[in-house]
């Protein structure tokens, strides 16, 4: 089993893709010390195994699409990252200090929306500034410039019950520029989206990230969105939750889905995904099952792991 | 139209029965009479000075039941030890009628103000705490979460994130609360004489006056559906369209 | 099928107040009394079984705390007849339209006193608070009435007295607390008083009444007694005239019998010289004193206590006067 496995890791790592020429490349190690390093990485919850020796470094200014099904720990590692989560094995580091819970140099994205209901479009991006400490004066300036950023002019005094959906998650994504982290972690954030708002908002987020040129992490199980938005695209697989393929993209951009490069990619990723699956159901068709269930995903919503982060607040 | 005639229908059974029922009248008396005696109690200033006497007191007692509740509430809903050292004790004495208070605070504090207070804060503390944990524990976590990343945290968190996230909840704790001070305070104001609304109802009884119990107790009824139903309605609702849990529309 | 039981049974209480069922002639004769040095006829006819031997063993004695209960209890039917303050038994009567009791006999005269900390006059009183025994009753009514003619109101304020009714026992607690400035109560708790919390006599209500005399507590009975069952009841007053004689002629020895069974009901007899004090100021009377009732009547409607009407049919007393005459 293991050795089958090894082989076909391997195999994954140098059998080299035949579409290199069209735009996929695999990642080459880069010189200088990395912005963020995955070291190791194990972590199970009970006794599903999330994810196993995952290596990943990520380097400044890079924008990484986390891509799997679900199951294959890519939520779970974007929380690990997030310091949401200790994984049970390995290193997550960020500079060369090891995560040991939330910091201001990282923020974390949902796919909900997250906003304070109670609170109006400008409130929801003034609170977490002036929580950081800003003046009332700086706080009211950054978000006069991100609410127009995300194409909200004339929303300030709206409650977020008065949004649609795709307006509440660039309110998210305003707060969450605004507060200017070094590292964005984006946990699917358009995948409640109808298709239409969905590439709207990829086109806004590939101009933000066009000019500010932040580190960003962004989980999806979607190919055509990790293809569109990534710099690079780590490929995962579930059972245990590992990393297939991790592979530049080389397009240029602004890109656009339909894009018959990129519509080819997308095939051969998702090729690539099932021949993994099927290989994996084969295994389990001759060996018992190790696990009941290998969706990392935990807790009854879509991503967050159950239960509060233990980090929010002060302990009483 | 309909519930104003139903009214009237009630009341005029009510009379004809107090009339030409087969018990003396001043036992059953009437709605006629019963008004005539509310009148005169507030005519004479009498009413008057037991609604304020008795809303007064249930002023402070209430609002130091919400100072202490809501704070134990929060405390019971966020820490484990806490929660594992104060939960069975609330719970338990949330079983207990606040009448119950009334002989220990009696020996606690004679027969003052203090007593009277003591069985409202009793009376309603453990409702508002009971309230306030299970709104705080229900709270979105993702709310929390997001308050989590973006770095919000100590009292920020606490007046800016958890209770505000946590007010549709709580407010149902304080009406519940509310409530239950206000039968607190009347079986309080039973004790002994100290002026307000309960001591009204003793003193029609001590008098055998019927017709002043009974005016009383519609000054008792009229007075908690008014907060009720007015104060803490009006409240709960514009929460609730706030915090977008009705639709706007349809208000 | 048991809760449509109780639900019916909930439905008929709610429905039916004072709709009792008519007691037959030969049931015992329910007499109503209270704990109390004031009730000595009772507690010392009860005891040694002078009126249960006078009805032929037809005696329900039943014992009250305070009169408003025992008014009740005989306005709804519970009770035949009562030993009870003047002050309950004049409003019970007027309440009830003037059909639900008839005073008897009278059985104790006097008795009460208004006891103060430091206080030289009812000036002194103005802006603190003066304890009574119970709403309506015959002591809470004068303490008012005697506040009111001394240009004080009852209900507080600074040109007025807070009126506070309280237990006897919390009166006597709080005074000696210092939370009251004084107390109008009945003996013993007067003698009480003076002997347990150092207070000063300021009113002997004696001394407001013509010839020392007024009705502290008095003899009541149900119409319906007094109609249906006239022999019982002149048995129950050949009995209370009998002790109110027997009290007359020995103040000394029946007192110490009346002390005796006020301990066994509350578990604390009065200590000889607090007795001996009580005593003094009482007196046992079965003159029903209609007039002095009439005006205590007066005293009570000018308060609001009792509805207005006149007080003149209250008071029956041919079946006293025929026992009195043999």
């Amino acid at each position: 089993m293991w050795r089958d496995l090894l082989g076909r890791f391997l195999a994954a790592r140098w059998g080299r893709p035949r579409v290199e020429r069209a735009g996929l490349f695999p990642r080459r190690a880069r010189a200088g010390r990395p912005k963020i390093d995955v070291h190791d990485v194990g972590h199970h919850f009970a006794r599903v195994v999330a994810l196993h020796d995952v290596n990943v470094k990520i380097h400044a200014g890079e924008f990484v699409c986390l891509l799997g099904p679900s199951g294959c720990g890519k939520t779970t590692l974007l929380y690990a990252l997030a310091g949401h989560i200790q994984p049970s094995g390995g290193r997550v580091s960020i500079d060369g200090v090891e995560v040991k819970g939330p910091a201001p140099d990282r923020l974390l994205v949902f796919q909900e929306p997250a906003l304070f209901p109670w609170l109006t479009v400008r409130q929801n991006i003034v609170y977490p500034l002036r929580a950081r400490g800003l003046t009332r004066r700086e706080a009211a300036d950054r978000a006069s410039a991100f609410i127009p950023l995300v194409q909200l002019e004339g929303f300030d005094d709206a409650l977020p019950h008065q949004l649609s959906g795709g307006m509440r998650q660039r309110v998210q994504l305003a707060r969450a520029l605004a507060v200017d982290p070094a590292v964005l972690l984006m946990d699917e954030p358009f995948g409640a989206l109808d298709a239409q708002t969905r590439s709207a908002m990829h086109q806004l987020l590939q101009q933000i990230w066009l000019r500010d040129r932040k580190t960003v992490v962004f989980v999806t199980h979607d190919v055509r969105e990790a293809l569109v938005l990534g710099d690079r695209v780590v490929v995962m697989a579930a059972r245990p939750g590992r990393v297939l393929h991790d592979l530049d993209v080389r397009l240029p951009r602004p890109r656009d889905p339909d894009e018959p490069k990129l519509v080819e990619l997308s095939r051969w990723i998702r090729a690539e995904l099932r021949r993994t699956e099927a290989a994996a159901a084969q295994d389990e068709a001759e060996e018992p099952p190790r696990t009941e269930d290998g969706d990392a995903r935990v807790g009854e919503g879509r991503s967050a792991p159950r239960g509060w982060p233990p980090d929010v607040g002060a302990p009483l | 139209m309909k519930g104003a005639a139903l009214l009237a229908g009630g009341l005029l059974t009510w009379e004809l029965l107090s009339r030409l029922g087969p018990w003396p009248r001043w036992l059953f008396p009437g709605p006629a009479a019963v008004a005539s005696s509310l009148v005169a109690m507030g005519a004479d200033g009498r009413l008057g000075a037991a609604v304020l006497r008795s809303l007064g007191r249930l002023a402070q007692g209430y609002s130091l039941s919400v100072a202490i509740g809501v704070p134990l509430g929060v405390a019971t809903a966020r820490s484990a030890l806490v929660r594992t050292a104060v939960r069975p004790v609330v719970l338990g004495m949330q079983a207990l009628p606040s009448i119950c208070w009334l002989p220990l605070a009696i020996l606690w504090f004679g027969l003052s103000e203090a007593a009277i207070l003591f069985v409202v804060v009793m009376g309603s503390l453990l409702a508002v705490a009971i309230g306030t944990e299970d709104a705080v524990s229900s709270v979105d976590p993702i709310l929390l979460r997001a308050a989590g990343t973006l770095g919000i945290r100590g009292p920020r968190f606490y007046y800016g994130v958890l209770l505000p996230g946590a007010l549709p909840g709580v407010l149902t704790g304080l009406k519940l609360g509310w409530s239950f001070a206000w039968r607190a305070l009347m079986a309080g104001e039973l004790l002994f004489v100290a002026g307000g609304l309960g001591q009204l109802l003793q003193a029609g009884r001590e008098l055998l006056d019927a017709a002043q119990v009974m005016g009383v107790m519609v000054a008792i009824v009229a007075i908690g559906m008014t907060v009720d139903r007015v104060l803490f309605r009006v409240l709960e609702l514009r929460v609730r369209r706030r915090w977008g849990l009705v639709e706007a529309a349809a208000a | 099928m048991r809760a449509a039981t109780v639900a019916l049974a909930v439905l008929a209480a709610a429905l039916a107040p004072g709709c009792r069922e008519e007691p037959p002639a030969d049931r015992p004769l329910r007499l109503g009394y209270f704990p109390n040095i004031t009730h000595g006829q009772a507690l010392v006819g009860v005891d040694d079984g002078t009126i249960a031997r006078e009805l032929g063993g037809k005696l329900d004695p039943k014992m009250f705390n305070a009169g408003p209960s025992a008014m009740e209890a005989l306005l709804v039917g519970d009770l035949d007849a009562s030993y009870v303050g003047a002050g309950p038994a004049v409003i019970a009567y007027f309440r009830s339209e003037r059909a639900g009791l008839r005073v008897v006999a009278g059985a104790v005269s006097g008795g009460a006193v208004l006891v103060v900390r430091d206080a030289r006059s009812a000036q002194d009183l103005a802006g603190k608070r003066v304890g009574s025994p119970q709403l309506g009753n015959t002591q809470d009514v004068a303490l008012r009435t005697w506040l009111r003619a001394h240009g004080l109101s009852d209900r507080g304020g600074p040109r007025g007295v807070e009126v506070t009714p309280l237990t006897n026992a919390d009166n006597l607690a709080m005074f000696r607390r210092g939370d009251l400035a004084g107390a109008w109560v009945p003996e013993p708790w007067g003698a009480r008083l003076v002997a347990e919390a150092g207070g000063r006599i300021l009113v002997d209500e004696r001394s407001l009444w013509e010839g020392g005399r007024f009705p502290t507590t008095i003899l009541v009975v149900s119409p319906r007694a007094l109609e249906r069952r006239p022999a019982d009841v002149a048995a129950l007053l050949r009995a209370h005239v009998a002790l109110t004689r027997r009290w007359q002629a020995d103040p000394e020895g029946f007192g110490r019998l009346a002390n005796e069974a006020y301990g066994r009901r509350t578990g604390k007899p009065l200590k000889d010289a607090v007795l001996r004090d009580a005593l003094s100021r009482l007196e046992p009377l079965d003159d029903p004193m209609p007039a002095q009732l009439a005006r205590l009547a007066q005293h009570a409607q000018a308060l609001g206590f009792a509805p207005p009407g006149d007080p003149s049919g209250m008071v029956d007393a041919t079946i006293l006067r025929e026992v009195a005459r043999r």
